[in-house]
């Protein structure tokens, strides 16, 4: 049955792949210049939109301007059936404690116990709030005694303390003599209601131990539940929030069909997926669910893994499997050593001049340029000449038979992109300050020059699709039409990458403002480039020419 | 000398079918003791349903996610063992043969119990 869907689905498509067969191919400069002034018209739209919108200060709109411009290009490449849009929220760990804080009000008159109580309930539960009141009206009793809310009636029995000479709360005493530290001392303690004490070095100890956690933490001889009061009590003020937050993580962990941390480093954002009926759906439309966290971190929802259209998040994984796997071997290899420019064969240079003579074919050569070496003649220590990287690589490309050969070429071509892309990130730093240099400068209105932000965003659109099409490449039958078309749709988006990538590059506020127009134009077209791409990967996927292999 | 490192012997419970034999037991002490419990363990290859093959003891109060409190001692710990050696928890299994035996053939279990009291006996 499904099948029979997916196959009518990949038929509706194909209709207007002819339209978009021709879209992949190069486009003729008369279409191409209607894209751009598309492009453009939509760029001033939304900038006049943001206005309105966000009268806030300029840091915060570029912020926002940003995600207008994601959501809305993401929109462009991948609206085209009647998905719905993904509908998620960012947040932070105190945002989701903020609910749940409300969420116990809620539960307030139900249970009638304090705040605190229901709140350690709670924190018991996991947030479950519909299992907690399943108990709860069950066996209110046995549940108060569990959850070490209420003095249980059996430790008592065996301690034999009388229950009411226990105050909660910190003391102090003299000479006191703790079981814990051996130690007898004049200091403060601590204990519970069910008499239990100890001085409150150990009580601190232990509780700095039991803060990551994320369980309740509980009397240190029974099972009496510390609550957040007596925790700030004993550790000083607003402690018990790291409790808080790490039993809210643990939730989030638990629930991670719906919830996910953004990976980036040091970013604390979770998305939390709203919806999750239509993400079925939408991941069988889509390769890649992209969501987009407050700092404007983008990542796929469904792998958590970078986003990585064209590529599908099964493609994704093997191929980062298979990376790792390769990876500490290959990458040995591609940083110590060269092919023998005639027999291919690896060599690692550990020592002396860079005249080579490869040890298998015996063929002499230069290690700098790894040409022939006799022009060389007397200059062995320098090589003056041009390193032609470019014919090195396209006799790489012509020789992909075999497997490892072909699989180094795109997993170098895949790390070039990312290490490209890291250098992109740095220069977003540079076009910010860019932005303000023209402002200041020569007086440039912030709206005027947000085309270089608007540049940066479709270098890095194009960056990373073009990193991920190389996985695509890789594990696509090369034989077929449509994989050459992509690869031709590979070079076209690469070269407009690079031709961007230069433009950005330009440090004179006076020769950015001159070359506006370009950087519109270029901007324009690495974007639907990348658009291109992606629906030609999109394509190779669901007519299964392109299928993960290890 | 490592003072987080303790050795000790373990004397079966007379009347039982371990009263033979003195146990060693190695008890590692964690850096954040008294709030994560210290690990004991037998010999490797220990015979007992609820001993891992590492020598490991799964006992409740030895866990930390179960019923370990800072204010047990190590009396009680020891005591634990003691008690645990002839009062297997079957429910709670930590390596195939030991419990196997226990739970379908009482003979070979006692058998190989008595044989072991023998190699570490007073």
């Amino acid at each position: 049955m499904n099948s029979d869907e997916e196959y009518s689905l990949v038929y509706d498509d194909d209709d207007d792949d002819n339209d978009s067969l021709d879209f992949y191919e190069a486009l003729p400069a008369t279409e191409f210049a209607i894209n751009i002034s598309k492009s453009r018209s939509h760029l001033s739209q939304s900038s006049e939109f943001d206005i309105e919108e966000d009268p806030l200060s300029n840091d915060d709109m570029a912020e926002s301007m940003l995600d207008v411009h994601v959501s809305a290009s993401a929109k462009r490449a991948l609206t085209e059936g009647s998905v719905p849009d993904l509908k998620y929220e960012c947040l932070t760990t105190e945002d989701i404690f903020h609910r749940m804080l409300k969420r116990v009000d809620h539960l307030q008159p139900i249970f009638s116990i304090p705040h605190e109580d229901i709140l350690l309930l709670m924190q018991l539960y996991d947030w479950n709030e519909e299992r907690l009141l399943e108990d709860w009206t069950e066996k209110m009793d046995i549940l108060l005694e569990e959850s070490g809310i209420h003095v249980s009636h059996n430790s008592n029995g065996i301690e034999g303390n009388d229950k009411n000479g226990n105050i909660r709360g910190v003391k102090f005493q003299e000479s006191f003599n703790c079981i814990i530290c051996c130690e007898e001392k004049s200091t403060e303690t601590f204990s519970l209601e069910c008499g239990h004490e100890y001085c409150i070095d150990c009580y601190r100890h232990y509780i700095k131990d039991k803060l990551n956690k994320g369980n309740v933490i509980t009397c240190m001889d029974c099972s009496l539940a510390l609550k957040n009061d007596d925790i700030d009590k004993i550790m000083g003020h607003q402690s018990s929030n790291k409790l808080m937050s790490s039993s809210i993580k643990s939730f989030i962990q638990k629930h991670n069909n719906n919830y996910k941390w953004c990976p980036y480093t040091d970013c604390k954002c979770i998305i939390h997926l709203k919806d999750t009926s239509s993400f079925a759906e939408y991941l069988r439309v889509h390769c890649s669910p992209f969501v987009s966290c407050k700092s404007s971190h983008r990542f796929c929802f469904s792998c958590g893994f970078e986003i990585h259209s064209p590529a599908d998040c099964d493609i994704t994984t093997t191929w980062i499997k298979k990376a790792k796997k390769e990876s500490e071997n290959l990458n040995w290899v591609l940083s110590h050593t060269k092919e023998c420019p005639k027999c291919s064969v690896n060599i690692e240079k550990n020592g002396g001049c860079n005249h080579m003579a490869c040890s298998s074919c015996k063929y002499e050569f230069c290690w700098i340029c790894s040409g022939d070496w006799k022009p060389h003649g007397s200059n062995f220590y320098q090589c003056t000449m041009y390193n032609n990287e470019d014919s090195k690589s396209k006799t790489s490309v012509e020789d992909t038979s075999k497997t490892l050969k072909r699989y180094t070429f795109y997993y170098r071509m895949f790390n070039e992109h990312e290490a490209s892309a890291k250098l992109d990130w740095q220069l977003g730093q540079t076009v910010e300050n860019k932005v303000k240099h023209l402002q200041e400068k020569i007086g440039v209105s912030w709206i005027e020059g947000q085309f270089l932000t608007e540049s940066l965003r479709a270098l890095n659109e194009g960056r990373t699709a073009l990193k991920w099409s190389f996985a695509i490449a890789f594990y696509s039958d090369p034989s077929h039409n449509l994989t050459k078309i992509f690869v031709d749709n590979q070079m076209l988006l690469s070269n407009s990458v690079e031709d961007l990538s230069e433009l950005l590059q330009i440090k004179n506020p006076e020769k950015i403002m001159n070359k506006k127009t370009d950087f519109y134009n270029k901007a324009g077209y690495v974007t639907n480039r990348t658009l291109a791409l992606i629906q030609c990967g999109r394509d190779l996927l669901r007519k299964g020419i392109c299928k993960p292999t290890n | 000398m490592d003072l987080q490192r303790w050795e000790a012997g373990i004397p079966g419970r007379t009347g039982t079918l371990w009263a033979e034999g003195v146990y060693p037991i190695t008890i590692e002490y964690p850096d954040e003791y008294p709030s994560k419990p210290p690990k004991v363990m037998f010999p490797k290859g220990f015979y007992h349903p609820n001993v891992y093959p590492s020598g490991t003891i799964c006992l409740s109060i030895l866990n930390e996610e179960q019923d370990w409190r800072p204010a047990i001692t190590l009396k009680q710990i020891v005591l634990g063992v003691q008690d645990l050696l002839d009062s297997p928890n079957p429910n709670s299994p930590a390596q195939e043969p030991a419990w196997r035996a226990f739970s379908r053939n009482k003979s070979e279990y006692e058998k190989k119990v008595s044989s072991q009291a023998k190699q570490y006996t007073k």
